[in-house]
């Protein structure tokens, strides 16, 4: 048992390139709606608390050492362009580009959860294809996870197309995609 | 006068307060049209306005008025319902207010005859100060600011308190704050007929009326702490603040015209009875969403079907979950009150956190642990502290969220004659690890104090299992005061006390030169004359406290001698590992020769870590007589340096079978010199069939050049079939190879990189793989001495992914090559780019990069970094390593 321990310890500090990202992960959890002719995506991000306090330091405009309530929304508000920059949204081989919308909300897990909003064409009763590349994973990687946003069955949907699961292997997926359908009922 | 800790203030306070609860926050603007049909009224329950008058906690039975109160950040809003059968309302027929927002005055007194009206009185904690607010039927409203002075002030004495001791400065008028403005509105209830109820008409029968006023809180004066930090967000913080306030109707009907709502009021002018007015404290969306998840897990434990999902759910709304869980707490009901305080355990690890983190992620528990007025609310949390029997969970809940009471309890057990020793046991677990974590960030001094003090009353040290307690949390809290104490201890005569005051010395004098200076003597004295093998173990480990100094590693060695017991030499081997006395390759080679269960695997680790030519033959015979190859025996083999140990490497390399202990041994045999070595790792790269080897050896083939091995490297480089991350290696370990084959492999992948580094088709971005491999050729290339590649690197590293910042700096790292991308590493906002350029700084040893090491260490988020309890003892290592070091031209 020591032996295999030693022989663990010995593997996890092996400094090779290539295999699990050194940078700090970023669970994410995305939401997909369609509300007033619009697709939205809502998009939680929990950096780890090391990442956290590291952001501190950009977010200091002034240097003081005190983040100004001012300093705070600027910043959020910048990452979230960042974010939706970084995201390729596809909806039946028609590229849509997302925006950020309302506040980003932080919560006691350091979460951040930005929203994003993009005008929908006219879409016709049934299903309609479409995916979300996030560019922004693939600079941070991390697991993610799929949440449903509800809604009734006369209502439309946004349902993943194969709901994702978080890679088991040890590397990482190169970054997250997310195949989805919008259901528009009869 | 001692004064008494304030937890137990407030238990005795908690019958004084007339009557408590909370305003909620309202999520969206109440509409004040007198019509209470916002949202927010159909989930605030009613407040009875049914106190007598003339009496005290007298209610009368039938209902006369109700009142709800909400908030939002602009406006304290005011509902109530009023059930008369015959409204009266009279007006001043003058108007007061503002010029754009006047209000018609009502009659609130008429001498012989009959009025109705709604009284408020807000005050925010001052009795001598406070609104009263007059409402009646016809939608008429008058604002008066009183003072009410205590008979000393000489203003008492003076016509302008009148006859009553009260000025009434009936021209005050509550001012708009804005585009806050003050609002009122009525809604006449129908009576049998349908119709509405009439104001002033006696011959019909009303039913009433409802009513809605807005206050905003600059106006009614709200407390600074909860106005708006900027004015680019005008929004006021309530949640968590308090407000006296007292509703009355009169009825000029009713035999008993006054009902209110303070249960413990007396018969006088409402305005002097301030303190016995109800209070309630202002709750957040967040804190009633709280509230209502807390409240499921209640019901759960009540229902003896606790569930851990639904405590962590709770716990995921942070500490208001845990002030929420406060107001559930009861001793009677130990099954719910443990997963209430699991609650707070789960919640309150958020104090640990970075202020500025805390306050952007979690203003309330911001509030709660960095503000004074925070603190004082921390009682709330503290009732149990007082209880006969604690829950397991409360002593570690204490610790994370009720940090003042809990240095108060401790304090008051310092100075108690009978102090309750189960307790301060069940205490002392918790609190250590958090201290220990070092995750203490707001009382660490008032610990320090309050657990000296400890040790300092014997009615708590004279029971040994809570002195040996004490003794640990002591080294926890790192209490330097409570040295001599500590020092006692070691002479104690029970064995248990001398080993954790052993132990605590240990951990007191690593961390301090005046320690190690005081206890040297002493600790030398003690360490030759110690007899219990259990003790002498823990001896050992203090030790450590004096890594270089060697009369500390003599009497550790006299030590070793004396003792034949095992786990003594292994505790001995394990601190010459971790020390530089003048004295370990005596020790070691002493060690070498036990055949000790344990000690001959300790002795190889140290002889791993202090590589010595003395050691050398005795490993190798060591090495001789083992058929298997164990972990430390490969460890020390591949430091001894010597070429004599590749043959028994290679030979295990021949038997193993464990890919792991195969990787062992190849980076053992990587560290050992000569052509052996050399010869048998060129040999091991051409025909390394698993990937994991392979890349190994390329890694190896990058820090060492082996001769002839550059064909090898090149056909794996240019490989396409070969796996992304064994190329990308294969291409940066060309780097290390002058010859014509690794220039011309480089030159021709370099032709191309695109096609041979090819993007997957139709991926819409690059993968990292692709990137970095397609990066290190041109890092190869530097490598060789092309310098004219800087600018292009330096372009590529300002687009890569920062786990190829990342792999970028730990190549030039690797070639001790300086850089302009080490300079931008170096203010990365990633800890793992910044880690790998400061190891790239210190590798390079360029003066040039010192000014930017020196702003690094003093940069706000690096102390922030290093305050936060975090590990990055190997950033730190590097960098005062890079610091310290000298420089190379």
């Amino acid at each position: 048992m020591i032996r295999f321990l030693i022989l663990f310890c010995f593997l996890s500090s092996l400094t090779l390139r290539a295999h699990e990202s050194p940078i700090d992960h970023v669970e994410r959890e995305f939401q997909m709606w369609v509300a007033d002719g619009k697709l939205h995506v809502s998009c939680r991000l929990q950096f780890t608390e090391r990442a956290t306090l590291l952001r501190l330091q950009p977010m200091d405009g002034d240097g003081n050492g005190k983040i100004s309530d001012a300093e705070r929304d600027a910043f959020f508000a910048a990452e979230a362009q960042s974010i939706a920059s970084q995201f390729q949204l596809t909806l039946e081989d028609q590229k849509i580009s997302l925006q950020p919308t309302g506040d980003v909300i932080r919560d006691a897990q350091l979460g951040q959860t930005y929203e994003f909003a993009a005008p929908l064409p006219p879409l016709a009763a049934g299903s309609h294809l479409g995916i979300l590349i996030d560019g922004h994973s693939r600079k941070y990687p991390g697991a993610f996870r799929w949440r449903d946003a509800g809604g009734r069955p006369n209502q439309i949907r946004v349902e993943p197309r194969n709901p994702p699961t978080a890679s088991t292997n040890r590397e990482h997926p190169p970054w997250i995609e997310l195949p989805f359908k919008i259901i528009v009922p009869q | 006068m001692k004064l008494l800790p304030f937890y137990l203030l407030l238990a005795l306070s908690l019958p004084v307060i007339a009557q408590s609860g909370s305003i909620k926050e309202t999520p969206s603007p109440v509409i004040v049209d007198g019509i209470l049909d916002d949202g927010i009224w159909q989930t605030v329950p009613p407040v009875l306005v049914n106190y007598r008058g003339g009496e005290t906690g007298k209610k009368s039975t039938e209902p006369h008025m109700t009142v709800r109160y909400a908030w939002d950040p602009h406006y304290l809003y005011l509902a109530y319902e009023i059930f008369d059968s015959n409204l009266v309302a009279l007006g001043t027929d003058t108007n007061q207010g503002p010029p754009e927002n006047l209000r018609p005055g009502a009659v609130i007194f008429k001498q012989d005859g009959k009025v109705d009206v709604v009284e408020f009185f807000i005050s925010f904690g001052d009795k001598h100060f406070m609104w009263e607010l007059h409402h009646n039927a016809l939608n008429q409203f008058n604002d008066l600011l009183c003072i009410v002075p205590d008979p000393e002030w000489p203003v008492s004495k003076t016509s302008m308190a009148g006859r009553y001791g009260i000025l009434f400065n009936d021209q005050e008028w509550l001012a708009d704050d804005g585009e806050a403005t003050v609002a009122m509105a009525v809604k006449l209830k129908p009576k049998a007929d349908g119709k509405p109820s009439t104001v002033n008409d006696y011959r019909d029968t009303d039913t009433g009326y409802t009513a809605e006023i807005r206050l905003p809180w600059r106006a009614i004066g709200a407390p600074k702490s909860a106005a708006p930090a900027d004015n680019a967000a005008p929004d006021w913080n309530l949640a968590g603040k308090t407000v006296s306030l007292l509703a009355v109707t009169q009825n000029g009907d009713l035999e008993e015209r006054y009902h209110h709502t303070s249960p413990t009021r007396s018969p006088n002018w409402f305005h002097k009875g301030q303190p016995n007015w109800p209070v309630y404290t202002f709750q957040s969306v967040a804190e009633d969403a709280a509230s209502n998840v807390v409240s499921q897990v209640v019901a759960d434990a009540d229902a003896h079907s606790s569930s851990t999902a639904s405590v962590d759910a709770a716990a995921k709304l942070g500490i208001n979950a845990a002030m929420a869980a406060a107001t559930f707490l009861d001793e009677q009901k130990p099954a719910r009150s443990r997963d209430l305080y699991e609650i707070m355990i789960l919640a309150g690890d958020s104090r640990r956190l970075n202020p500025e983190v805390l306050r952007i992620y979690q203003p309330e528990a911001y509030e709660l642990f960095e503000t004074p007025e925070g603190r004082i609310r921390q009682s709330q949390l503290a009732t149990g502290l007082t209880w006969k029997t604690w829950p397991d969970s409360l002593p570690e809940a204490m610790v994370r969220v009720a940090p003042v009471p809990l240095i108060e309890w401790l304090q008051a057990q310092a100075e108690s004659p009978t102090p309750d020793l189960a307790k301060l046991r069940q205490m002392a677990r918790p609190l250590g690890w958090w201290l220990r974590s070092r995750n203490e960030r707001q009382h660490g001094n008032d610990f320090r104090q309050a657990i000296s003090a400890l040790a300092k009353n014997p009615n708590v040290t004279r029971d040994p299992t809570t002195a040996i307690a004490i003794l640990k949390l002591l080294a926890d809290a790192n209490a330097e005061s409570a040295l001599g104490f500590l020092m006692d201890q070691l002479a104690s005569p029970e064995p248990e006390r001398r080993r954790a005051a052993a132990e605590g010395l240990g951990r007191l004098a690593e961390k301090s030169d005046r320690i190690r200076k005081e206890t040297h003597a002493p600790f030398l004295k003690i360490m030759r004359g110690e007899s219990d093998p259990r003790v002498q173990a823990a001896l050992a480990e203090t030790a450590e406290a004096w890594p270089k100094d060697s009369e500390v590693g003599a009497a550790v060695m006299q030590l070793f001698d004396r003792s034949t017991d095992a786990e003594v030499r292994r505790s001995i081997l394990f601190a010459v590992t971790n020390t530089q006395w003048p004295q370990a390759d005596e020790f070691i080679a002493r060690a070498l020769r036990e055949s000790q269960s344990g000690v001959l695997g300790a002795a190889l680790e140290a002889a791993a870590v202090h590589p010595s030519p003395q050691l050398t033959p005795t490993i190798l015979k060591i090495a001789a007589q083992w058929e298997e190859a164990p972990a430390q025996l490969i460890d020390a083999l591949g430091s001894t340096d010597d070429p004599a140990a590749v043959p028994f490497l290679l030979e295990w390399l021949k038997k193993e079978t464990n890919p792991a202990v195969r990787l062992k041994l190849l980076v053992a045999l990587g560290r050992l010199p000569g052509d052996a070595a050399d010869k048998a790792l060129k040999e091991l790269l051409a025909r390394a069939a698993e990937p994991l080897q392979a890349e190994v050896l390329c890694h190896i083939a990058s820090r060492r050049e082996l001769p002839g091995a550059s064909p090898v490297l090149a056909a794996l480089a240019e490989d396409s079939t070969a796996p992304l991350a064994i190329r990308a290696q294969a291409v940066w370990a060309l780097g290390n190879y002058r010859d014509s084959t690794a220039q011309k492999s480089l030159a021709r992948l370099s032709q191309n990189p695109e096609q041979l580094f090819a993007n997957p088709e139709n991926a819409s971005l690059i993968p990292e793989s692709v990137e970095q491999a397609r990066l290190f050729l041109d890092l190869a290339r530097l490598r060789q001495g092309e310098t004219a590649l800087i600018p292009k690197i330096r372009k590529d590293y300002a687009n890569a992914t920062p786990a190829t910042r990342v792999a970028m700096l730990q190549s030039l790292a690797e070639a001790k090559l300086n850089h302009p991308i080490i300079l931008e590493g170096l203010k990365s906002g990633d800890y793992a780019i910044i880690q790998a350029a400061v190891q790239a700084s210190l590798a390079s040893g360029a003066p040039a990069l010192r000014p930017s090491l020196q702003t690094l260490r003093e940069s706000p988020q690096f102390q922030a970094l290093a305050n936060s309890g975090l590990d990055i003892s190997p950033l730190k290592r590097a960098l005062e390593l890079a610091l310290s070091s000298p420089s190379k031209p």
